[in-house]
């Protein structure tokens, strides 16, 4: 293990796990003084039932001070100020946020504005703002993928002047995260399979990305070889509780990770396709990782052989020459890739060029690919890359993705 | 229990850190402002920030620091070390002293010192990332081969940048850097 | 398969390395704080560390409220009680730990003094749990930690308290602070670690999160552990070991404390020989008393102790002893380092006490039989290094 001159590590997040994880809550919340928590949700989570699954959880335990569900999609510091509304009037002293990424965010928002005071989230701006523990927040992830439950970021757009604002404090990072297989039973195939492998490409990227540390090695080792075991038991048969559980572990075990050591060429790209072009965030993980590995071989080559010992076992490692352990690699990831868009009936695309739209137009038409590289600059996951990522290599990157065909290494500029 | 025996301490300062510090701070603005004169990608660069956009760069939390402004011409201004009477709309902070020795002394480089979270960052985050590149680039310019592959990420191969451009963009960097303009700012700061 | 049912925190935030130091007033501001009462061991000030601390604040804004050097050995209250009188008549408002174990109890019970508002830990005897908005608390381990000061335990007048709110808040592994002043302290500091460790990952809680801190330090300490010994004053070696000190610690902190920890702490009670002695000598006794009674030691063992290239070229019917053999010679090479330990010239009423206490103690799950066994079996010649035919492995 090659140890880095320095480095911070910091995941303070108390996680529960199993399958009556949900059951904790109410000793856990209880034990940080909570008494009357609000839940924070979205539409689509309440109609799927989840919430009556958690409040029977935790019933006769709480007083549930409110149920917020007007969440939408495109959630904004509007949402987040109504909501921190809500919770004032309420009375409430905690927050349970049961959803992905965006009510994740938003309930960090809501959080926000709910213990510092204020009317708006608009006032809380700028560094140094959240200097003290805000209030108790549990996290119930109802994807497995995005690893909010475990990060110190809220991001909130800002409609009118179409921006993002991006919070960044060790006080966002919940109080609780529970992972229990109930809140992903009703995650549809195609979207279990997309959230995995942007939970590899977490695990991945945290592990040879600038920041790596012996800590995130570890995390995201074991995240890998969740992933690698349960993910296509997961598709194929969502009853199967073990696998569900497995996968959430994963996820939040790649969200501890790579909130501590960052992520690189896949993030950035993707952070960027996602914007222009409107594709989840799952599906350009899972096309772009691969890539991300072959962009950075020449500076992480020991780093990316290993990852192959979690994705494919001990046997296949073993057998692998040194030399060959990172393209072993990336072929497994290809092969995961192509099982998934198999499993799914196509819905799990695996290049750019195969994404399309409801309308059955492409989603990603090749001459958005320049205005995606340029844009790439603007985004803050480039400097975490091992690698230079310019606009003219991002530009080549992406042709290759949007082809599905292998990096051609000898069009990566290595410097002098 | 008698507390004077445990007396309060006020910390001293690092003077020669700090005056190092302040003497690269001083030639990296002019640098910038000299690179934006002569390169090409950073005029390209500095063409996508605003107008007026101010920025400073410095050691937190008492300095020294840089300020450069983005002209009504278009083109980086370097104002000095004074950030008093100045709106800065980007506020770039080395955490504390020893770490802008490091990174001033190319033991980090500056992609390194970011992602260990030597670099505290208030404003928007594009435009951080915008003059992160533009001081790479200066710092190619600035930096003799050997000290600047130390300082960024990947230096440029003769493919990327041709030799012949990047010495005689040096050397106009330099020239420019040193010109009477530096004694004017030095004098305005006064 | 892995069971996942666990519960799991890693409250403290880890600096490691070059210029950490230098990160705590950043740090303190990040929690709203500027004058920190430093609690310092005598031994950390007599090796001038409090002085380099100070240097670490030069330019920083901040004012350091006082350093308490008061700290040796022993965690008492009447000291707890003095620091927290320091506190609140300086106008502090973080605590920064500076030293061993004795100095982050003092810091933590006089953080719950002050933050409570009280002057007695009393009602914390009895159960009561601290508030959840403590003061800001910093530890800055130098060497002969007892490797579990980052942990949530509060050890103070021979009681034991557990809590959440007992991590550090951040644990900061500087050069300049935490490198051995003795080749022993070297020696007992990753003995110590690697029993952290490797009981973490023994535990019957398979939490896959308290499990990868345990491989993270038993990697580190793997990687280092021959040069660190050779040269325990090389930073390059030393400062891992350090590290995989707290990674260790905060692991255990999520499991049950171990066998041979315990029953080491309760023989250093009745023999007063440090209980790093024991753990080393006794250690690989423990693990072949696992193998005897048939239970499987995890094939993590390996992978984090030899790495990922020799567990993969091991069959999977092999690994747990494997794995137990690398933990071993670890153990021993440490082990060279330090006195052995003789339990055969312990008076036997001695032991019985030791083991009666030890499976008394709060979370550990064996029977004074259990401990008793341990200690049969390291007094046997070397028993773990042969097969049941009289082969060495």
């Amino acid at each position: 293990m090659t140890m880095p001159a320095y480095y911070d590590f910091c995941s303070r997040v108390k996680t529960i796990s199993g399958e009556n994880a949900m059951e904790k809550i109410p000793g856990l919340l209880k034990g940080l003084g909570v008494r009357r928590p609000m839940i924070v949700t979205d539409r689509g989570v309440e109609a799927a039932g989840l919430i009556d699954t958690v409040t029977e959880a935790i019933d006769g335990g709480l007083d549930i001070g409110a149920i917020y569900a007007d969440i939408p999609v495109d959630s904004d510091y509007r949402v987040v100020d109504d909501g921190a509304a809500v919770y004032q009037n309420n009375r409430c002293d905690a927050i349970i946020a049961v959803g992905g990424g965006s009510v994740i965010d938003t309930a960090k928002g809501i959080n926000i504005l709910a213990s510092l005071g204020g009317k708006s989230l608009l006032g809380c701006q700028g560094a140094g703002t959240i200097r003290r523990k805000l209030n108790p927040l549990a996290v119930l992830p109802t994807t497995s993928g995005t690893g909010s439950e475990m990060t110190l970021v809220a991001v909130i757009a800002d409609t009118e002047r179409q921006e993002k604002m991006l919070f960044v404090s060790h006080f966002l990072l919940p109080d609780l995260a529970v992972l229990d297989p109930r809140l992903t039973r009703t995650l549809p195939d195609f979207l279990t399979s997309q959230t995995a492998m942007d939970a590899l490409a977490h695990a991945c990227e945290s592990y040879y990305c600038m920041e790596k540390n012996p800590v995130s090695d570890a995390l995201a080792l074991r995240a890998i070889s969740l992933i690698s075991e349960h993910l296509l038991p997961a598709v194929r048969n969502p009853a199967e509780t073990s696998a569900r559980l497995a996968l959430a572990n994963a996820s939040a075990m790649a969200g501890a990770a790579f909130s501590n050591s960052m992520v690189g060429l896949v993030h950035n790209l993707g952070h960027v396709v996602g914007a222009v072009c409107h594709v989840p965030h799952g599906t350009c993980m899972s096309i772009l990782l691969p890539y991300g590995l072959e962009y950075n071989t020449h500076r992480r080559e020991k780093a990316i052989g290993e990852i192959l010992f979690s994705l494919a076992g001990p046997e296949i490692y073993a057998k692998t020459p040194e030399k060959a352990r990172p393209d072993k690699a990336v072929e497994q990831i290809r092969m995961l890739n192509e099982d998934l868009h198999n499993i799914t009936g196509g819905k799990h695309p695996r290049f750019l060029g195969e994404i399309r739209n409801k309308d059955g137009t492409p989603a990603v038409p090749r001459s958005a690919l320049p205005e995606i590289a340029r844009k790439t600059m603007a985004d803050g996951a480039r400097l975490p890359n091992p690698e230079e990522i310019l606009p003219e290599d991002a530009l080549m990157v992406l042709e290759h993705a949007w082809a599905g065909i292998h990096l051609d290494r000898s069009r990566i500029r290595k410097g002098a | 229990m008698n507390i004077d025996r445990y007396p309060e301490i006020r910390p001293g300062k690092k003077v020669f850190k700090k005056a190092y510090a302040f003497v690269v701070l001083l030639v990296v603005g002019r640098g910038i402002e000299a690179a934006d004169r002569v390169d090409g990608e950073v005029k390209d660069i500095v063409r996508g920030l605003p107008e007026g956009f101010t920025f400073s760069l410095g050691v937190a939390p008492s300095g020294p620091w840089m300020v450069i402004r983005k002209e009504k011409s278009g083109k980086l201004r370097y104002l000095g070390w004074r950030r008093f009477g100045k709106t800065i709309e980007l506020d770039m902070a080395i955490r504390n002293i020893e770490a802008a020795f490091r990174i001033f002394t190319f033991r980090e480089s500056t992609a390194q010192a970011h992602n260990n979270g030597r670099f505290s960052v208030n404003g928007n985050l594009p435009n951080a990332l915008a003059i992160m590149r533009i001081m790479d680039i200066a710092e190619i310019y600035l930096l003799p081969k050997i000290i600047a592959t130390l300082a960024v990420k990947r230096y440029p191969d003769r493919r990327e940048l041709p030799p012949g451009r990047k010495h005689f963009n040096r050397l106009r960097i330099y020239l420019r850097a040193f010109s009477p303009g530096l004694f004017r700012v030095v004098y305005r700061n006064l | 398969m892995q069971t996942l049912e666990y519960e799991f925190i890693a409250h403290p935030r880890i600096l490691y390395g070059d210029c950490s130091l230098e990160e705590i007033p950043a740090e303190l501001a990040e929690n709203d704080a500027c004058k920190p009462l430093v609690i310092a061991s005598r031994e950390a000030v007599r090796r001038k560390l409090g002085k380099t601390l100070i240097r670490a604040f030069y330019d920083s804004g901040c004012i350091i409220g006082g350093i308490y050097d008061e700290v040796r050995d022993y965690a008492g209250i009447s000291l707890a009680l003095n620091a927290a009188q320091l506190f609140r008549k300086r106008g502090c408002d973080a605590f920064i730990a500076l030293g061993d174990r004795a100095a982050a109890d003092i810091a933590r019970a006089a953080n719950i003094l002050v933050s409570h508002k009280t002057d007695t830990l009393l009602p914390f005897f009895n159960g009561e749990t601290p508030s959840r908005r403590l003061m800001p608390f910093i530890f800055v381990p130098t060497c002969c930690t007892g490797a579990s000061a980052a942990g949530r335990t509060l050890f103070i007048d021979n009681r034991r308290l557990h809590s959440d709110y007992y991590f550090p808040d951040v644990v900061v592994t500087d050069r300049r602070m935490s490198l051995p002043c003795s080749a022993r302290c070297a020696a007992e500091s990753a003995i110590l670690a690697m029993d952290n460790a490797l009981w973490s990952i023994i535990d019957d809680n398979q939490s896959p999160m308290k499990n990868a801190f345990a491989h993270a330090a038993l990697k580190l300490i793997g990687d280092n552990l021959s040069g660190f010994l050779k040269r325990p004053r090389d930073g390059k070696r030393a400062l891992p070991i350090a590290n995989a000190g707290v990674l260790a610690s905060i692991a255990a902190a999520n499991a049950r404390p171990g066998i041979v920890r315990v029953l080491g702490e309760e023989l250093e009670k009745e023999t007063s020989i440090p209980a790093a002695v024991f753990i080393a000598n006794l250690t690989p006794a423990a693990l072949f008393c696992i193998q005897k009674n048939e239970s499987p030691l995890p094939g993590d063992l390996l992978l984090a102790a030899a790495g990922m290239d020799a567990y993969a070229a091991v069959p999977t019917e092999q690994l747990g002893r494997r794995g137990a053999e690398a933990i071993i010679e670890m153990f021993e090479s440490a082990a060279n380092e330090i006195p052995e330990a003789a339990i055969s010239r312990i008076p036997a009423h001695l032991l019985a006490e030791a083991c009666n206490n030890a499976a008394s103690r709060e979370m550990v799950n064996f029977g004074a039989d259990d401990a008793m066994a341990v200690l049969e079996m390291a007094r046997q010649e070397m028993p773990w290094q042969t097969h049941d035919n009289g082969e060495r492995k």
